[in-house]
């Protein structure tokens, strides 16, 4: 692209620049006009010398693609991912500590290498699980079935990502 | 009297446990509020740790002015000083600079105008004094040499002025590379999903396909129109400004098409996308608050914490990055914007004294430094705007 536009532009300056010094040279006479339009035909040929080309689609357009595009920092979406995951893990066993059920275990497993926060499953273990007096349920469905509702709501997931261990 | 006392004494005591318990819960708000910010503070250094600024610095490094806007400070603590709040209100130094920059570019113009101005009323004193044997042919051959002789001084010029707009293009190419792979880290890092399918395919538009339409074809068609015009005046038997004209709107309509396209496009999708991305991580917010409502504003912000570490960092980076860019792209403006002013000076003295050719000569180079002068501030602005879309949009509070 860039090399057939200099050749053009030189070609336009040269022939402009060699009419102006022949007319410098020139003696006075009658044959002066007649050079003149020859050279003003000259310029004119050259002016439109690239467009056979263009029409001919000879010229190239390769330099004007898209080469080279800008992805996400992959240390840094894994280390978020891992914090996303530890805040999740924290928030929701906080919740259900509010609630009156203590020694919940909560880990969240997400999917790796993908670029967003997917969550692929929610273990909750109630093996150390301790009542206290502010819990509504006593009996261990109830306590299931509000815990899982409780984890379903923070976490913003369905019913089946959530597993009970233990 | 006696009752007015009781009275005031009986609301004192029963107001009492109530402004006791306003105070006492107004300090457990404030207590909470700095363990978040704490967090927060905790998050976006861990996050900092992370992320990869290398290209940024060195960008830094290579650009003068902007290092100077930056206080010899790296990227890194400038982005940490805005994170935390400081900026540094500095805009006297930033007016001194700029007016010694002013004031330099004059002064070391100043040596080339004169000298101009000297050669052409010198050649048009010699054209009106010459001996009248013949005169035509000696008049174009007075004209050809003083022309030549201003053409050679001013070329200098010029050729500086195009490495000039190259490398300052270039730079800006090299800060969105350092830029644009943070911002769109910090979108996916936020779950800002319709973002990021919009803006990687903008920013890699913006950095590749149109940085080359202006220095591949913009570029030379500042060549083509600067040396026609040189050839235009030489002589009276060849005009080739009807042809200049063209060139000159060919580049204004391809400037135009490529700014309002992409301008347009990205503002109204980024827009969309910006807000469908903050409206789906509010109504997740907004669920939780709703469910527990009392505890739930203190206790679930702990996953907020984390996405909203993102969202600062990756508005800091876009105020940083912006910065630079000013700062790098401030003194070829206005060193372009001098050395256009003074050809439309020169032209002006040389009109009435001098060669009514090199005046027309001298004026229309200057129309093309307006061409030098677009293009960059072309290519910072659609910069500029896809960098504050992307700072608008996704954002947490």
């Amino acid at each position: 692209m860039f090399g057939v536009l200099s050749s053009w532009i030189l070609s336009i300056a040269g022939v402009v620049s060699l009419s102006v010094v022949v007319e410098l040279m020139l003696p006075e006479g009658s044959l002066n006009k007649y050079i003149r339009s020859v050279f003003s035909f000259l310029v004119v040929l050259v002016i439109i010398s690239p467009l056979p080309k263009l029409v001919n689609k000879q010229v190239s357009f390769q330099d004007f693609s898209i080469s080279q595009t800008y992805d996400a920092q992959q240390d840094y979406i894994n280390q978020n991912n891992i914090s996303l995951a530890v805040a999740l893990q924290n928030d929701i066993s906080s919740v259900i500590e509010s609630k009156g059920y203590q020694k919940v275990v909560v880990s969240v497993s997400y999917q790796k290498n993908s670029p967003e926060f997917k969550i692929k499953a929610i273990y909750v273990e109630l093996k150390n699980l301790v009542i206290t007096s502010q819990a509504e349920h006593k009996n261990i469905v109830d306590i299931k079935s509000e815990i899982l509702e409780l984890v379903t709501k923070t976490a913003n997931v369905k019913k089946e990502v959530v597993n009970f261990v233990g | 009297m006696k009752k007015a006392i009781f009275f005031m004494l009986f609301f004192v005591v029963l107001l009492s446990p109530v402004v006791a318990n306003v105070c006492s819960s107004s300090q457990v708000v404030v207590y909470a509020e700095n363990s978040l910010e704490q967090e927060l503070e905790d998050a976006v250094s861990d996050g900092l740790d992370n992320l990869d600024i290398n290209k940024l610095e060195e960008a830094l490094n290579n650009s003068k002015g902007a290092s100077d806007l930056f206080g010899g400070q790296s990227f890194l603590d400038k982005l940490k000083s805005i994170i935390s709040g400081d900026f540094a209100n500095d805009s006297s130094s930033v007016w001194q600079a700029l007016l010694k920059l002013v004031f330099d570019n004059i002064l070391s113009f100043l040596p080339i105008i004169a000298t101009v101005i000297a050669v052409s009323i010198l050649g048009g004193m010699v054209q009106s004094l010459k001996p009248n044997l013949n005169g035509k042919s000696i008049g174009s051959v007075i004209h050809f040499v003083t022309y030549g002789v201003v053409v050679i001084l001013l070329f200098t010029i010029i050729t500086h002025m195009i490495s000039l707009t190259t490398s300052t293009i270039n730079s800006i190419k090299q800060q969105m590379d350092g830029v644009f792979p943070i911002l769109i880290t910090m979108l996916t890092a936020m779950n800002g999903s319709v973002s990021v399918s919009v803006y990687q395919p903008a920013m890699a538009l913006l950095a590749n396909f149109i940085i080359n339409i202006f220095s591949l074809f913009l570029m030379p068609l500042f060549l083509i129109s600067t040396i026609l015009s040189l050839v235009s005046n030489l002589s009276n038997n060849v005009k080739l400004d009807k042809f200049i004209s063209f060139i000159g709107s060919l580049f204004k309509w391809v400037i135009g098409i490529v700014f309002t396209i992409f301008i347009g496009f990205a503002s109204i999708q980024g827009i969309t996308a910006g807000t469908v991305d903050g409206l789906s991580i509010k109504t997740a917010k907004f669920a939780i608050k709703s469910y527990i409502p009392l505890v739930g504003s203190y206790i679930s912000d702990g996953l907020y914490i984390v996405l909203a570490s993102s969202s600062l960092i990756k508005n800091a980076v876009g105020a940083c990055g912006l910065i630079l860019l000013f700062g790098s792209v401030l003194s070829p403006i206005i060193e372009l914007v001098i050395f256009m002013l003074s050809l439309k000076l020169m032209a002006g003295i040389i009109e009435p004294l001098g060669d009514g050719k090199i005046a027309t000569f001298v004026s229309t180079l200057s129309k093309n430094m307006t061409m030098l002068i677009s293009m960059i501030v072309a290519v910072s602005f659609m910069y500029v705007t896809l960098t504050g879309l992307v700072m608008c949009s996704a954002n947490i509070i």
